[in-house]
């Protein structure tokens, strides 16, 4: 009997350890406090305030690559922004907010086989900053959010043993106690997290009358359909610093923040100006006590999950084997685990292959290693058809090989955004094992290049590729489009700046992907008003499309005319009217030609449900009305900084587009304030409406 | 910014020529009594300490004055207008703008960096603020100055300003317009000024009452000069829009007490290289008050001679050059002057 219990708990630790999903917040030292206050008087050195010096990894932002506004480096100095409050070029903006970009059926298609229900993540946006020195003794880290705040969602310390390794370590996560500095030096300490204008300003402001204007723009419709600690927007649109206390947190110097968002409820782009790390960069003794915490913590929750058992597992155990698998597919996997954990019976029918087939690994970034993999989901991943390795950040090529082999023909979802430690071996690694693979999201993986992407090409049943932010060109491209063309559903080619034959691309997809359903193409680089043109079956200059091609250098023409040649480039589209069912539409900042969007909506807007026409400055009053007649389905439109369209072409949008339920008009001159507040009276408020940085220490004026 | 590359066609600076001529016997525009003196960005008051290395490090005290030529806040002689400028564009009274000029004062470890940009008057016609543009251009420069720049080599303003140009084009807001542009920066170790100049604001540097280095102007054609430009949406054949890397790049040595004068059009189409010696002279010694006295006096003179009908002015030289009419008066125009010395004094 004691020696199955101690062979119990060894099971238990060891699957514990190879997870590594033990909290990590736990370590919080409470024992040495002589010993800090010893070490506070004999040191003095003063405290040093730090800005950023580098973005070490992130996962999303609205700039594009090359350039300084709205990306995440901009945090990488002193506040500059900050005490104005508005859409600013300097903050750190990520590419997407607020449920609209959830809600989109091209996103949820993506998620939807992910079933096992992971209530505690809900993380959408990350980030990982370096600071230039070691902090030996953290004070607190104060994030400057300059527009639309109080999205943060976990932070993380990072630690960095010798060989460059990091570790990181959950330190705070909302809705744990923190502080709110406005302007007025005024610190508000908040401990549960709420963020409402009666929390804020209890005495200020009748809250009756601020309640439908705070909901500005936030459809609860909309925030219905997704799990998010954030269910209040955040109170007033003021600018304000976050203080996070990291005071006696960790004590192992640090030099590497994590910080995740989930702007899923914001309503707009949140922005922040800069992230300030307070704290002794000098060293002193405090590294020694580091890691003493650890193995009694640990041991008191194995304690604890004893008495649990004693109690329960009588009963659990006699449920016959269908019964207890349906109750544990309702787990997460960190509770699956430790429920595997407690005997012998329920280690074998929980850990059941079946478990594992849709397995999103995405919460638990943090603690997949090559030990977990080659230790525990090598074994289980027999049956994954469904996974997700989003956000892992070091996995070793021989590792993913194992899993990869394991699942093998199974495999139909693989997403591995983020994953910066790819290479090209990886990518061979997933064509040769897992052919059948159908949805691919290769999102932000920055480190590829764009000859790594190539053997992708031989993949033939995808559906959906997402490789926003990557360096995928078109010899890639060209042949995979070809390849997969009756299935190709969702394509993401957003930021993608080295495409080199963007327009070859559009081309080849429009001239053969009849299912097509979504496409973004957010700031892709080199699409030109005659590609547009020749994209749609519009009039163009032929000439001028062979200059283009001229203009690549030599090796590239070469190769360019043997691929289009073995895809059998079509030279002429007449046109796209065998796109039945394309959905969603994203154009922004790629600017195209007036007349482009009329005749693209005449041909395939009867499908449209989202049209992101962000910065497209040439589009123009004819366009609009286009889409008001043919869009009538059209539930999200995005229009910012056109300075031609005016409000009788908006007003036509309103009338007949009847789903409508976004509106981006934000930095529109020819539409005036006064004309959106009788819209939102007369019509419903579907509006955005962002706005330069500006003083706003009147909060009345932002709530009436 | 490729396409605007491609179809560059032309804009004059003061769209038509009918709207030249106006300029010339000055009935557009209406002397500003009410214009203000810019304070100085004192860029003396955050001092270096000397350092002990061998060559002392040098930074600039810089002045700044001006004067808007358009004041459309005033209309007691609205009679005197166009019709077509008749349309009231609402300014926002930005800092660091005197009408459409706009200018910028900035400091880094590496240096002194002045610039000044001259926004084109012919965008008023199009109904757009022609100061958005060269305010925006100024304060995005001023912000990779302060935020971003690592090195500063005879190259980097030519950069400078072609991040500057892209951060415009990023931005959300649709920021259309054109401007000259006119940045220097002053090395601090190396007592090197570095210059890049596009059109025709400039600068000179005198030393001992002469003028030893100069900008060269750019122009198209006569009073059409180079310029940094958007307009997405516009058709107009006269549209000019010239690509930041057709900058010309200066890199001259300064020593102690070399003046720096930085202007836009404003000064040097009303101000001959005499006058302008005659008021640095002045300078006995390089205090912040002195210099402001100066920089105001020569956009003083500016302006005066701008709105003198029988004044012979440089932009009337130079007409006679280019385009063989004789022409008298001077120019009136929004004037910027920024004047600095270099100096090692802390």
């Amino acid at each position: 009997m004691i020696l199955t219990c101690t062979g119990l708990y060894l099971l238990r630790n060891q699957l514990v350890n190879l997870l590594n999903l033990n909290d990590t917040n736990e370590n919080i030292c409470t024992n040495d406090d002589s010993i800090q206050s010893e070490i506070l008087s004999t040191n003095n050195n003063t405290l040093t305030e730090q800005t950023p010096i580098a973005i070490r990894d992130f996962s999303s932002q609205y700039g594009s690559n090359r350039s300084d506004s709205y990306v995440v480096s901009n945090i990488c100095s002193h506040a500059e922004i900050y005490p104005l409050y508005g859409d600013s070029t300097h903050a750190l903006v990520f590419r997407t907010y607020g449920p609209w970009w959830i809600n989109m059926p091209s996103y949820k298609e993506t998620i939807k086989n992910f079933i096992r229900w992971e209530n505690n993540f809900t993380s959408r946006d990350f980030i990982d900053i370096e600071y230039k020195d070691f902090v030996y003794e953290c004070i607190s880290l104060n994030i400057y959010e300059t527009y639309n705040p109080g999205t943060l969602e976990v932070v993380y310390v990072g630690k960095e043993d010798e060989y460059g390794n990091v570790t990181w370590h959950r330190i705070w996560s909302f809705p744990q106690p923190f502080s709110i500095i406005l302007c007025d030096n005024e610190e508000i300490f908040i401990e549960n997290g709420r963020q409402t204008i009666d929390d804020l300003f209890p005495d200020h402001i009748n809250t009756d009358s601020i309640v439908p204007s705070l909901r500005l723009n936030t459809d609860n419709r909309q925030k219905s359909k997704f799990h998010t600690h954030h269910t209040n927007p955040p109170a007033a649109r003021l600018p304000r610093i976050v203080k996070i206390p990291l005071k006696d947190k960790f004590t192992f110097p640090t030099r590497l923040i994590r910080l995740e968002f989930d702007h899923s409820t914001a309503n707009y782009y949140s922005e922040i100006d800069t992230v300030i790390l307070s704290g002794k960069i000098s060293p002193t003794n405090s590294i020694v006590i580091e890691d003493t915490q650890h193995i009694p913590s640990s041991t008191t929750i194995i304690q604890e999950n004893e008495s649990d058992e004693k109690n329960y597992s009588a009963n659990l155990t006699k449920l016959p084997f269908d019964i207890l698998f349906i109750i544990c597919s309702y787990l997460d996997l960190r509770s699956l685990v430790r429920l595997s954990s407690t005997c012998h019976l329920l280690h074998r029918q929980c850990l059941d292959s079946l478990q594992f087939q849709s397995l999103n690994l995405q919460p638990y970034w943090n603690g997949i290693t090559n030990y977990s993999i080659e230790n525990f989901f090598r074994y289980h991943c027999i049956q994954t058809r469904y996974l997700s390795l989003a956000w892992t950040k070091s996995i070793q090529c021989s590792s993913f090989n194992q899993l990869l082999n394991i699942c093998s023909n199974n495999l139909v979802q693989l997403n591995l955004a983020c994953c910066q430690y790819l290479t090209g071996q990886y990518i061979k690694i997933i064509v040769n094992y897992c052919p059948n693979i159908e949805v691919l999201n290769l999102e932000n993986c920055f480190s590829l290049n764009n000859l790594d992407f190539i053997p992708l090409k031989y993949l033939n049943h995808i559906r959906i590729l997402n490789v926003y932010r990557t360096k995928i060109d078109y010899r890639t491209l060209l042949p995979f489009i070809d390849n997969n063309k009756k299935y190709l559903e969702n394509i993401n080619l957003g930021s993608c700046q080295n495409l080199n034959d963007p327009i070859g691309i559009l081309k080849l997809l429009f001239a053969r992907c009849s299912n097509l359903r979504s496409i973004d193409l957010w700031r892709t680089c080199g699409l030109t008003q005659n590609g547009f043109l020749s994209v749609i079956g519009l009039p163009f200059d032929i000439g001028e499309e062979k200059r283009r091609i001229l203009n690549l250098s030599k090796d590239e023409q070469e190769e360019l005319a043997l691929i289009y040649s073995s895809v059998n480039m079509p030279i002429e589209i007449n046109t796209i009217m065998h796109i039945k069912y394309l959905s969603e539409v994203d154009l922004g900042w790629t600017d195209p030609p007036p007349g482009f969007i009329k005749s693209f909506v005449q041909q395939i807007g009867h499908s449209l449900i989202k049209l992101f026409l962000t910065a497209c400055r040439r589009v123009n009053n004819e366009d609009i009305l286009a889409v008001s007649e043919h869009c009538l389905q059209l539930r999200q439109l995005d229009l910012l900084g056109s300075s031609i369209i005016v409000e009788t072409s908006i007003e036509s949008i309103l009338t007949r587009c009847l789903y409508l339920e976004f509106l981006d008009l934000s930095f529109c001159d020819k539409i005036s304030n006064e004309t959106l507040s009788i819209w939102i009276c007369q019509y419903k408020n579907c509006f955005k409406r962002s706005y330069s940085p500006m003083m706003n220490d009147d909060i009345y004026t932002e709530f009436t | 910014m490729q396409s605007l590359a491609i179809c560059a066609r032309l804009v004059a600076r003061a769209v038509s020529g009918t709207e030249a001529e106006n300029f010339l016997y000055n009935s557009l525009l209406r002397l500003s009594t009410s214009s203000s003196v810019h304070n100085s960005q004192s860029s003396s008051r955050l001092a270096i300490p000397s350092s002990p290395a061998i060559t002392r490090a040098v930074h600039l005290v810089t002045a700044t004055s001006g004067y808007s030529g358009h004041d459309d806040d005033e209309d007691d002689k609205g009679h005197l207008r166009k019709k077509k400028n008749s349309t009231k564009i609402p300014r926002s009274n930005r800092p660091n703008v005197n009408g459409d000029d706009a200018y910028f004062v900035a400091k880094n470890r590496l240096g002194d960096f002045l610039g000044v940009a001259d926004g084109v008057g012919g965008w008023r016609e199009h109904g757009i603020d022609p100061s958005l543009f060269s305010s925006s251009l100024m304060e995005a420069c001023k912000s990779l100055v302060d935020n971003k720049l690592i090195d500063l080599n005879p190259v980097t303003l030519k950069e400078l300003l072609s991040k500057g140009y892209q951060q415009l084009l990023e931005n959300k807001q649709c920021i259309v317009g054109s401007s000259t542009a006119c940045i220097v920066a002053l090395h601090k170790e190396k007592s090197i000024l570095h210059t890049a100049n596009l059109g025709d604001s400039g600068f000179v540097i005198i030393r001992k009452n002469i003028i030893v280095h100069r900008s060269q102007e750019q122009q198209h054609y006569f009073n059409s000069p180079f310029q940094l430009a958007i307009h997405p949406a516009i058709k107009d054949q006269r549209l000019i829009a010239d690509s930041p890397d057709s900058a010309s790049i200066t890199s001259f040595n300064v020593e102690e007490n070399d003046c720096i004068l930085i202007a836009t059009d404003g000064l040097w189409d009303n101000v001959p290289d005499s006058t302008i010696l005659e008021e640095v002279k002045k300078i006995t010694e390089p205090t912040l008050d002195n210099l402001q006295l100066i920089a105001h006096a020569l956009a003083k003179r500016a302006l005066d001679n701008g709105h003198d009908p029988n004044f012979y002015s440089p932009f009337a030289k130079n007409a006679k050059r280019s385009l063989g009419i004789n022409i008298c008066g001077g120019k009136p125009d929004d004037i910027t002057v920024l004047l600095a010395v270099v100096t090692s004094k802390c």
